[in-house]
């Protein structure tokens, strides 16, 4: 097992700076080049000389190739430059707002295979009824819906018209004293938010799970199981979703890529001050340097959730060492 | 198609979409359809679009089409059934429910709600079908490159696809459409067409490294089919079906995409109808006002679904053994 997760990252270091490459290629077409690496308004650009000394500084004289070198030398200090909005770092934003980000899509993930995990499991099993085929439409509808369009619908209705949940944010103004009611007021701001992150990936999981744990049903194993006098309850929870989970255990690190994408939309509706927020604020204020420096962040999160997927995979799995690695595939 | 109601019912959905795709200028417009004026008949709603200049009015500019019946003695003959622009404001009718004058009600500026979602159709049909093919053309070329060419380029692609996989989707594409200088139609196809061409590519290179191995492959090559011929009359055809499956379901994403992109403002100009944009709008309002979250959603739905359809159908088509959906 070492030497396989050795070499698996060993092959994520071209794809590593492979990243960079882009988002430095991505730097250079955006317009306004010297404002966006500058870290102030537009207005501090006033005349040559200012001009003349931020391309020095920020070598845009130079070659293509050596301009790269410099980013990349800033860039390994975690100095992804300044916001252009009110001049922080942007190193520091993102590591302020990537824990809000990330707790509200690990509660969302959680939530997801709570519902998931079971139903799949139940309906594979009882494939053909009338409850799983009711289900499975529901699903595949669900499927169609957009996320971000269920989060509108969820915030006019519960929020605006029933006033069951708070509208936005991630505490009351002002928040409350005391511990226990600060963290009851974050639970309850995090509610919508977290239902419809998880809503996002809940019909693409049951499904998955369904089909895995159905084709685990139809193995030797399991019938010879049957033959042997198990019940169907532990043939099902004890010995085909144990191995149909391996696949799944595969699925949860290439989930990161849509969670990230999912919480742009869903912490703009509900104003969550997560880096999905910050990110639709960069955009809308033309920050680059934050727009690239989340880039950078998700790519690389991205990049961790696929590595993670093939350590669990290759932990549950340890036929997975026998085979070959992808990279050795290559004629 | 007989025995799969999955496609049956995508390629209605389908059809459907793209009627009132081509429709929806003709079906709710505020200049009206046809008008008589002295130099013969004219369509005031249809002379502003490309390549219909022909019928444009001889007296007046499209836009200015009351003044044209006013003054210069032109009559209506044919109205449009929903006799509202997509952008026309009416600041006397704000946030109407649906109603008799407005069937699904109006927006924040008056904005006839059916009419913008009318409208929608074509802004999302031509994004998806657009972004779709260039990103099956760029995946499925890159792809054969990688497949045919072996080794070197190979490597060097493969490791491209990996890298590109790795930024999220809709990351990748509002950071493209924010790096457009203009916004619209150009630059939204570009930036979800360049963002998901890496599983068709890979998909693609799978394949020709798979089917060059083959038999029939090798008997091509040795009655002396060149690159070309190899890649258009064998490997392309023989891996069409899940190509066009794939198509179908990418294409749906595509969709997806714009609603998204469009809900946040990013990629289209501002005021442009599009279904993303009217649910924007929709949670800009104070009072909840229902009818502009529910109509651009079923219509989203309905052609995200209809896509879903076609793939999944066309998966059955090509292969019997997956005759059920799920």
């Amino acid at each position: 097992m070492p030497g396989f997760l050795i070499r698996r990252i060993l092959s994520a270091i071209p794809t590593l700076l492979g990243i960079t490459l882009v988002t430095f290629l991505l730097l250079e077409i955006l317009p306004g080049k010297e404002i966006a690496l500058a870290g102030g308004d537009a207005g501090s650009i006033s005349n040559q000389e200012t001009l003349a000394r931020l391309r020095q500084a920020y070598h845009l004289d130079e070659p293509l190739l050596r301009r790269y070198g410099a980013w990349m030398l800033r860039f390994c200090r975690w100095d992804l430059g300044e916001s252009l909005l009110d001049g922080r770092s942007v190193g520091r934003i993102l590591a302020e707002t990537a824990p809000r980000t990330l707790a509200l899509n690990c509660a969302a993930l959680l939530l997801a295979l709570l519902f998931s995990l079971p139903l799949g499991a139940r309906w594979a099993a009882r494939r053909g009824s009338t409850s799983e085929r009711a289900g499975s439409i529901l699903l595949y509808f669900l499927y169609a819906f957009p996320a971000f369009a269920t989060a509108v619908l969820l915030q006019q209705w519960l929020a605006v018209r029933l006033r069951l949940f708070p509208l936005q944010g991630m505490s009351s103004l002002p928040p409350p004293s005391g511990h226990l009611a600060r963290l009851l007021d974050l639970g309850l701001h995090s509610i919508l938010p977290v239902a419809c992150l998880a809503y996002g990936s809940l019909a693409y999981l049951t499904r998955f799970t369904r089909a895995n744990v159905f084709e685990a049903l139809q193995c030797q194993y399991v019938t010879a199981g049957r033959s042997r006098g198990l019940g169907e309850r532990t043939l099902l929870w004890k010995h085909a979703f144990r191995n149909a989970a391996i696949p799944l255990l595969a699925l949860l690190g290439t989930l990161v890529p849509a969670l990230l994408g999912g919480s742009v939309l869903i912490e703009t509706v509900f104003s969550w001050p997560g880096m999905g927020r910050l990110y639709f604020d960069a955009l809308q204020n033309r920050d680059h340097p934050v727009v690239l420096g989340f880039t950078v962040v998700a790519a690389f999160l991205t990049l961790a959730g696929s590595l993670l997927s093939d350590f669990l995979y290759c932990a549950a799995d340890p036929r997975v060492e026998a085979e070959k690695s992808p990279d050795e595939t290559l004629p | 198609m007989r025995h799969s109601p999955n496609l049956r019912a995508g390629v209605w959905l389908a059809l459907g979409g793209g009627l009132l795709a081509l429709l929806a200028p003709v079906l709710a417009s505020e200049p009206p359809l046809l008008v008589r004026e002295p130099a013969g008949i004219c369509s005031p709603a249809l002379g502003d679009l490309p390549a219909m200049s022909w019928a444009r009015c001889k007296g007046s500019a499209p836009r200015e089409w009351s003044r044209l019946t006013e003054s210069e003695g032109a009559a209506v003959l044919l109205r449009a059934p929903i006799p509202y622009g997509p952008e026309q404001t009416d600041l006397d009718a704000v946030l109407l429910p649906p109603g008799r004058s407005h069937l699904l009600g109006t927006d924040s500026l008056g904005r006839d709600v059916l009419s913008r979602v009318l409208h929608g159709f074509p802004l999302a049909l031509i994004v998806g079908g657009l972004a779709t093919a260039l990103s099956l053309g760029v995946g499925v070329s890159l792809g054969a490159c990688a497949g045919l060419a072996g080794r070197w380029t190979d490597l060097v692609l493969s490791r491209l696809f990996d890298l590109m996989a790795c930024f999220p989707t809709l990351i990748l594409a509002l950071a493209l459409a924010a790096a457009a200088t203009r916004p619209g139609v150009a630059s939204l196809v570009l930036a979800i067409g360049l963002t998901r061409w890496t599983g068709i590519a890979r998909f693609f290179r799978g394949e020709v490294l798979r089917q060059r191995s083959q038999l029939y492959c090798e008997a091509a090559r040795s009655a002396g089919a060149g690159i070309g011929r190899l890649l258009f009359s064998h490997l392309i055809p023989n891996a069409l079906a899940p190509l066009l499956v794939t198509a179908a379901f990418s294409a749906s994403h595509a969709i997806l995409l714009e609603a998204g992109m469009s809900f946040l403002g990013v990629g289209i100009p501002p005021g442009t109808a599009s279904w993303g944009g009217i649910l924007a709008e929709a949670q800009r309002q104070v009072s909840p006002a229902w009818w502009l979250v529910a109509f651009p959603s079923l219509a989203i739905f309905l052609t995200v679904l209809g896509c879903n359809l076609l793939a999944e159908g066309l998966q059955e088509a090509s292969d019997p053994r997956l005759s059920r959906m799920g």
